[in-house]
């Protein structure tokens, strides 16, 4: 994963947490503009929906902005802020179980990957494809999906996501094997071809 | 133990996160171990799956960093959880729309003497039927009945009136007819060659019209080819300059946000002159 400028400035965010911390407001600016981006992403791969992504975006920088100040070593921020992401997925995730309990039309994602697979020829397409996935995705496990999501898109190494969740090394990586492998069965129940991607 | 720490191997080595000298042997094991090799190429494969999903352009939301600092912003997304409360607001607003359309339609709903009643306005309630006695429905019945069949006779007259008339009509056109002769004159051999003659005459003139339409009918039939095909080839142009512009759009939305991220960045500059200012 060859490393932007945007990378290098995000993993050299000290600077601008500390000013933060002294009330610099400015300097909080600066900072959500280079983290925007990342916690969007990882919270639209979470929920593979713009919209909650966008939600749990703007929280995540709300608690960030509240609790700045308790963060005791500036040079963790890059984990504490996954963490507080995560928590955000976490009641974001609640707040849509108690929303479908009032819905009637609850989101079957299992039915849609059935559905998605009724046309072979656009399963190999690249939009086809990144929903296949995103629908996919959702249906694992939250403690895989999440190990998944640091790794493969955060680009993080496994003592990152060890210290991010507050696990060892071996038990991240056992739960990404375990999330791959629940990936790899369904892909095939669904009737894909795991050797044409 | 030792399939636990050889599944958490592969994923280490799926994800190039070891030492060479870890690496190579990991490599030794899986060129003993098949069915661990098929299991690295697999999972490879599911990475190739997940790699489809890209990151997605976003751009945060704008806000001027002033001396109310981000209070403002945070004060403005802590009043986006009256989001939460937006179904039961939604059913509220409802019921009170229906409650004032309820008024002022006078819209009522009655029950009463075994109905219920639904209406606008007053609702006036109707006469019980036990109002009227047995012998006031006889007779009505029995004049209903009684008007009946008498509207069924005159109709009948009347019918049997036209049938006469028409009946009388037909005889009197019969009477009328001129008697047809029944002899036919006799053929001569002249007269056969004048047919014969006019026979061929007709044919000359029928095979004449025929390849006279037949030509006209190729002409039309050549002249549909020609057009179908010009209209075949309209269509491709269209298309084609349905895809020109299709790519036009992309070309525009793709510069329109990158003058978004211009202003974004020309509005960050503002921003940073503003609190250097301050």
């Amino acid at each position: 994963m060859s490393e932007t400028l945007r990378d290098i400035a995000i993993n050299h965010s000290e600077s601008l947490v500390e000013k933060s911390q002294k009330g610099d407001n400015h300097a909080f600016g600066k900072l959500v503009g280079l983290w925007f981006k990342r916690i969007y992403n990882f919270t639209f791969k979470y929920f593979g929906n713009h919209d909650m992504a966008m939600e749990v975006t703007q929280r995540t920088f709300i608690s960030v902005y509240d609790h700045l100040g308790n963060l005791k070593n500036t040079g963790s921020f890059k984990y504490w802020i996954y963490k507080i992401a995560i928590n955000q997925c976490h009641e974001e995730d609640r707040r849509q179980k108690r929303r479908n309990w009032f819905s009637i039309f609850q989101n079957d994602d299992a039915r849609k990957v059935e559905e998605i697979h009724m046309d072979p020829e656009k399963e190999y397409h690249q939009k086809e494809m990144e929903e296949v996935m995103n629908s996919l995705l959702k249906l694992i496990p939250e403690e895989q999906k999440v190990v998944i999501i640091m790794k493969e898109y955060e680009g993080m190494k496994f003592r990152e996501i060890a210290e991010t969740l507050g696990i060892s090394e071996n038990t991240a990586k056992s739960r990404l094997y375990y999330g791959l492998n629940n990936l790899k069965k369904m892909i095939s129940k669904s009737g894909m071809n795991l050797e044409k991607f | 133990m030792e399939r636990e720490n050889l599944k958490n191997d592969l994923i280490a080595y799926l994800y190039g996160e070891m030492s060479t000298e870890e690496r190579l042997l990991f490599e030794r094991e899986m060129e003993s171990d098949p069915e661990l090799a098929k299991e690295f190429l697999e999972l490879k494969q599911v990475r190739k799956g997940l790699s489809h999903m890209e990151d997605k352009e976003v751009m945060e939301p704008f806000f001027l960093w002033g001396r109310n600092g981000v209070n403002g912003w945070a004060g403005s997304f802590k009043r986006r959880s009256l989001v939460l409360f937006k179904p039961f607001i939604a059913v509220a607003a409802s019921l009170v729309i229906l409650l004032l359309v309820g008024y002022v339609t006078q819209f009522s709903i009655t029950y009463q003497d075994n109905q219920l009643l639904i209406g606008f306005n007053r609702i006036e309630t109707i006469s019980p039927a036990s109002q009227l006695t047995e012998e006031q429905v006889i007779n009505l019945v029995r004049n209903a009945i009684e008007q009946n069949n008498e509207r069924l006779l005159t109709l009948i007259k009347n019918t049997e009136d036209k049938m006469d008339t028409r009946f009388a009509s037909l005889e009197t056109i019969q009477e009328k007819q001129p008697e047809y002769p029944q002899t036919a004159n006799t053929v001569t051999d002249k007269d056969l060659q004048d047919f014969y003659q006019q026979m061929q005459q007709t044919n000359a003139v029928i095979m004449e019209n025929y390849l006279r339409n037949a030509t006209v009918q190729q002409q039309e039939y050549f002249q549909t080819v020609v057009n179908q095909f010009t209209g075949y080839l309209q269509d491709q142009r269209q298309e084609d300059l349905r895809l020109i512009r299709r790519s036009l759009v992309n070309l525009k939305e793709n510069q329109d946000q990158q003058q978004q991220e211009t202003q974004q960045i020309l509005a960050n500059l503002l921003n940073n002159v503003n609190y250097q200012n301050n």
